[in-house]
């Protein structure tokens, strides 16, 4: 068990080198989720037409089934789909098709954080707003928005947490992050020191999620500035 | 889109066959992380001096590292740890046959047990402390003013987020198929190694998972109002 | 001598609540206890059945010594098994029924076999008007009703004294009678009870001897008609006019 020990240091440089592919592939589905999921918590927030019933499917499939088979299902059903049009998507990167099974995880997720937060925000506040003149947008943006973000903030930064983790599996469809150079240095060494290389990889992520959580609690005091009470 | 459908239909009953391996896991998975929680819980909320700071540590860096890595870990970890007990109290140890369910479970079991940690901490913090100051009023020892009216709430109080530990162990089981598990996704993708059918077996364990999500969210909200039926604000009488 | 209280200090975050506090209680006695808010009287109280023991002193009960300093947990359970406490918050077992809030102490503290315990509960119930409602869980029940089971729960274990902290201060005002009522039946059996109320009509016609208490230290003791209509003490005169500036029907 103890054979190979020397491969924790040693991979560490190695592993390392890839942590931008592992936040490239945690920064872009959170920026198009945050704004995705904000669209479909819109839409569940608003009238049951059909759009609503369309979406509240999409989200209860992508709350409702394991993250793995989303990516395997993107990787080997987008392109069936893309078949029907005629356009060969085979070679497109396989990064690609983990963003887009992430998306439209992360955002259904993220729409219904945001969902539960809009119904605990204290409405008052937007009767107010509207009394003062604001428009639609106005009230939306400077009065519902900042609220519901400050009472979404702590599920958020366990969905942000979650989705950093679930980079890690972006390596079974042939993605190399760190999690996936970990993977190849384990194939290279095979039979021992694996533990190792794994201890390698389990600190990175570690001390990556280590600093979402100092980004996500500045982030809430900065929501929160205005509830300091009487001191 | 040209799927074949009739291999779906005809998958669905092979695929079923593993559900009663995930269930399996995540139950199993549950029960232990439940007691490792537990365990934990009591370090903190005790506060046993060195203990405590281990518990909240270990905790801490279990919840910051993907559960694949630690399923892989634990795969490869485990084997080397049980091969140390070989020959204590009789115990044979089988290289040839190791149980990778077990494997799983032990990775599964540390990494929720992590998470609900905390909830076993929150939710006694939330009782009332007056309950077991009227607990300890009428003469009842701690143990038993713990048993019969702190814990019953604590419990209740917990429930939904259990209830949304369970729903996530569900779904995570299907990170064991990469460790050699046979359950849901493994068999799913195995049935489909005689026609190449891939994305067929994947839709099909997809709307098995779906499915089961449902029910066992539907079940776990009737549960949880059931239990909660007495935590009720006081109407105006 | 049913209680007895020695040299009771205790100190709060640097702060001392109760600066050396002696008090001695016949059987039977009605006491009740006056004080603003912060004067330390449901502090000592608790120091009583040692919820929240006093730093130093001793706490005798019908013969029962324990020192604050070297309490042992079982001498506290002695303890506590000759005391019942009413809460100001009532804290009926949110998870039992309110018969089983009464039964519970008498089923799992005093092993009083169940139907026996159950028959007596049902007793207590019907004395307060309750017993319709045995079947209700707290969080369908009134303050008021709720804190007639709480006395129900306190009486069903025959305590050799029972302490009331703030009885009534959580109740609508259209419930505090009910309560009081209650209280009065209960004094009315001749068990010995300390209360510490804001309720002046109630020390003045059911307490046996009044205590004012200020600053952790009692100010002033006597019977009611001395202190609430005779108060020497300037700090107790302060206090009760200014309690009873809001009281403009009472009449000393």
């Amino acid at each position: 068990m103890w054979r190979g020990h020397e491969l924790f240091i040693t991979s560490l440089p190695s592993l390392v080198e890839y942590i931008p592919v592992t936040l490239f592939y945690f920064l872009v589905p959170t920026a198009i989720s945050m704004v995705l999921g904000t669209v479909i918590c819109l839409v569940r927030v608003g009238k049951r037409n059909l759009l609503y019933w369309l979406v509240s499917l999409f989200v209860s499939f992508f709350r409702g089934t394991p993250g793995l088979v989303q990516i395997y299902l993107v990787f080997f059903g987008l392109p069936e789909i893309f078949a029907i049009f005629g356009m060969n998507i085979n070679r497109w990167d396989a990064g690609i098709f983990y963003v887009i099974a992430t998306c439209c995880n992360f955002s259904s997720f993220v729409s219904e954080a945001l969902r539960g937060a809009y119904g605990a925000i204290d409405k008052d506040q937007i009767e107010a707003g509207y009394s003062i003149g604001y428009n639609r947008w106005q009230c939306f943006w400077y009065v519902t928005a900042p609220l519901t973000l400050q009472v979404a903030l702590p599920n958020l930064k366990n969905l942000e947490i979650d989705l950093l983790k679930g980079t890690a599996v972006a390596y079974v469809i042939g993605v190399v992050d760190v999690m996936g150079r970990a993977d190849k240095i384990i194939a290279l060494h095979r039979g021992y020191g694996q533990i190792w290389i794994l201890l390698a990889a389990a600190v990175i992520y570690f001390l990556i999620n280590v600093v979402i959580e100092l980004v996500f609690n500045l982030l809430t005091e900065y929501f929160s500035r205005y509830e300091r009470g009487l001191t | 889109m040209n799927l074949n459908y009739q291999f779906m239909i005809e998958d669905i009953p092979v695929v079923l066959s593993a559900l009663p391996v995930t269930l399996a896991l995540t139950f199993v998975s549950l029960f232990f992380a439940l007691v490792v929680a537990v365990l934990f819980g009591a370090c903190i909320l005790k506060r046993i001096p060195l203990l405590r700071q281990l518990v909240v540590a270990l905790n801490t860096f279990i919840k910051g590292v993907p559960l694949i890595v630690q399923l892989l870990f634990c795969y490869y970890a485990l084997p080397y740890v049980l091969q140390m007990f070989d020959g204590f109290f009789g115990y044979e140890y089988n290289p040839r046959n190791p149980s990778y369910f077990g494997f799983a479970v032990v990775a599964l079991a540390m990494n929720y047990g992590a998470y609900l940690t905390d909830v076993v901490v929150s939710s006694y913090r939330a009782v009332d402390r007056g309950q077991l100051e009227a607990a300890y009023s009428i003469g009842m020892s701690g143990l038993q003013a713990h048993v019969r009216i702190v814990i019953p709430q604590a419990v209740a109080i917990s429930f939904p987020n259990l209830a949304n530990y369970f729903m996530w162990l569900l779904k995570a089981t299907s990170l064991a198929s990469v460790v050699n598990v046979f359950e849901l996704l493994a068999t799913a993708r195995a049935s489909t190694a005689v026609n190449y059918a891939i994305l067929e077996g994947y839709l099909v364990a997809a709307g098995i998972y779906w499915v089961v999500c449902i029910l066992a969210e539907r079940g776990l909200n009737l549960l949880s109002r059931r239990m909660n039926r007495y935590q009720k604000e006081p109407r105006a009488v | 001598m049913m209680l007895e209280l020695k040299n009771i200090k205790k100190q709060l975050g640097g702060k001392e609540i109760l600066k050396d506090v002696s008090l001695s209680i016949e059987e039977g006695e009605v006491v009740v206890i006056l004080g603003p808010s912060g004067s330390g009287k449901t502090t000592l109280l608790r120091t009583i059945n040692f919820l929240g023991p006093a730093d130093s002193g001793t706490v005798s009960i019908d013969g029962l010594t324990v020192d604050s300093c070297r309490a042992k947990r079982s001498e506290v359970q002695e303890i506590r098994k000759k005391t019942a406490m009413v809460f100001q918050h009532y804290n009926l077992f949110r998870n039992r029924t309110a018969l089983k809030n009464v039964t519970e102490g008498m089923v799992r503290v005093q092993k009083v076999p169940k139907k026996e315990a159950e028959r007596r509960a049902m007793e207590l119930l019907e004395n307060v008007n309750l017993a319709d409602r045995a079947n209700a869980y707290p969080s369908q029940l009134s303050g008021g009703q709720q804190q007639r089971v709480g006395i129900c729960r306190a009486l069903a274990l025959n305590p050799k004294v029972i302490l009331f902290d703030e009885p009534t201060s959580a109740l609508d005002p259209e419930l505090v009678g009910e309560v009081l009522a209650t209280m009065r039946a209960v004094a009315a059996t001749g068990i010995t009870m300390i209360v510490v109320t804001h309720e002046i009509s109630f020390a003045k016609e059911v307490a046996d001897r009044v205590l004012y208490m200020e600053g952790g230290v009692i100010v002033e003791e006597g019977v009611p008609k001395e202190i609430l209509e005779n108060p020497k003490d300037e700090k107790t005169i302060r206090f009760l006019s200014s309690l009873l500036g809001e009281y403009t029907d009472y009449s000393i």
